[in-house]
């Protein structure tokens, strides 16, 4: 039993001292090269860590602004935006449309911004009607900011008293002699637009033949059920839905229409918006559209209509006072000649 | 007792040159696509977003081929201007499915 001890102390001894030798044999660093080492250390985890921080830093902008493009991109999102803005447009402004070609777009963090000119035709001649801008967060839109060129722009915000294209069944809120005398008093050689009401609904080609020849029927107020009572099932105040009478040659517009079907790409749009129907209240100067029932009303009972957009030279549209069908008018716009 | 240390020359972990200089390139070009951004300029400067991108691609790519020295600005400068690189393509793709105009 001691023989085995004392073999293990020999054993141990042995290696202490082997260790010690090794120990000894291996070349230390002198005291500047461990202070090179460490000053080496120091720097090198200073510049890493400041690189590795700044590209961070500088990934967080290009990293929101890329995912905010592949958000407005897949799936043709800002396109489904911009349609609905525009075609509301075309359904709830009379005689109103817009060069969608020169639509300008500016994506933002998590935001689009969008901005269109919109034209009235008075006479022959397109004119500016004024600008919309409007900005998107995400796929929420704020209200328009509207610049609007106008003399006789329509309130921004619609009531029985402000409206222009009347039901039969609803009181009209203007005297309709003094328009008449209005219309009276513009100077020959102008072009003008008149807003017409009429005595009864009637179906869109019995009012085209109704009417005199030297004029152009611009934009047709559809009976929607609810424009009798001018608002809608919560009283909030609605405006004429309607749509373009005419074939428009405007590239892009969705009443550029191969066989003049504008009927068909009104309902087409009324669909559209009642699944974009938020959208669509924003945009819209009335801020009820209740586009389901209506659209189901339209559905059920055709397209008749109660009110029109009528232009062309004054004199011709003084004609409109013995049309046995229209009740009352109410002028809009007035420009220069540009009738031929 | 002290402790030593096996010195066998010049094994120390730094990373290799290209891959620093691929890392400060990519990140050259980060901060003029930053500014860009920022600015809201309509064209975006091309040698920001392709010329440096592609050239600090190579360098990380070359950073990467050592054994003794560290990868680390290499993967870096790599990892960035592959990121520039499907930055401008994806770009390039999804500004041409917003409002495309012919």
């Amino acid at each position: 039993m001691s023989d085995e001890k004392k073999e293990f102390e020999e054993d141990y001894q042995n290696y202490l001292k082997e260790s010690l030798n090794e120990v000894s044999g291996l070349q230390s660093y002198s005291k500047e090269g461990q202070t090179e080492i460490v000053t080496i250390g120091k720097n090198m985890a200073r510049r890493t860590n400041i690189m590795i921080s700044l590209a961070i830093l500088l990934l967080i902008v290009p990293i929101m602004t890329l995912s905010t493009y592949m958000y407005y991109a897949i799936g043709g999102k800002a396109d489904h935006l911009i349609d609905v803005v525009t075609k509301t447009i075309y359904v709830t402004e009379p005689n109103m449309g817009l060069e969608k070609l020169r639509l300008e777009d500016e994506i933002g963090f998590f935001s689009m911004n969008i901005k269109f000119d919109v034209f009235k035709r008075i006479g022959k001649e397109d004119y500016k009607a004024g600008n919309y801008e409007i900005d998107f967060l995400l796929d929420q839109p704020s209200f328009p900011k509207k610049n609007m060129l106008l003399d006789r722009p329509l309130p921004e915000f619609p009531s029985e008293e402000t409206e222009v294209m009347v039901h039969p069944k609803a009181k009209i809120p203007f005297i309709e002699t003094d328009q008449w005398d209005i219309l009276k008093k513009i100077p020959d050689g102008t072009v003008a637009e008149v807003y017409v009401s009429l005595n009864k609904v009637m179906k869109p080609e019995d009012l085209k033949n109704s009417l005199p020849k030297d004029m152009e029927l611009r934009w047709l107020a559809v009976d929607t059920g609810m424009d009798a009572a001018q608002v809608d099932k919560e009283g909030v105040p609605i405006t004429p839905l309607g749509y373009p009478a005419q074939y428009d040659s405007t590239i892009w517009s969705p009443f550029r229409t191969s066989d003049g079907s504008n009927e068909e790409v009104f309902l087409d749009i009324l669909s559209l918006l009642s699944k974009n129907e938020a959208v669509a209240e924003k945009v819209a100067r009335a801020k009820s559209l209740s586009l389901e029932s209506r659209l189901a009303y339209i559905k059920k009972h055709g397209i008749k209509v109660y009110g029109a957009v009528i232009t062309g030279p004054t004199e011709e549209l003084r004609k409109l006072q013995d049309v046995k069908e229209i009740r009352a008018i109410k002028v809009g716009e007035v420009k220069l000649w540009n009738w031929e | 007792m002290e402790l030593g240390i096996k010195k066998k020359g010049g094994n120390r972990r730094l990373p290799t040159i290209s891959g620093f200089l691929s890392f400060l390139i990519a990140l050259v070009s980060l901060a003029g696509l930053n500014v860009a951004l920022l600015i809201k300029e309509k064209v975006f400067p091309g040698v920001f977003i392709i010329q440096l991108p592609i050239v600090g691609f190579f360098l990380g790519l070359l950073g990467l081929f050592t054994r003794r020295r560290s990868r680390l600005y290499a993967i870096w400068g790599l990892s960035l201007s592959i990121f520039l690189l499907l930055f401008t393509l994806l770009m390039v793709v999804s500004s041409l499915s917003i409002n495309y105009k012919p």
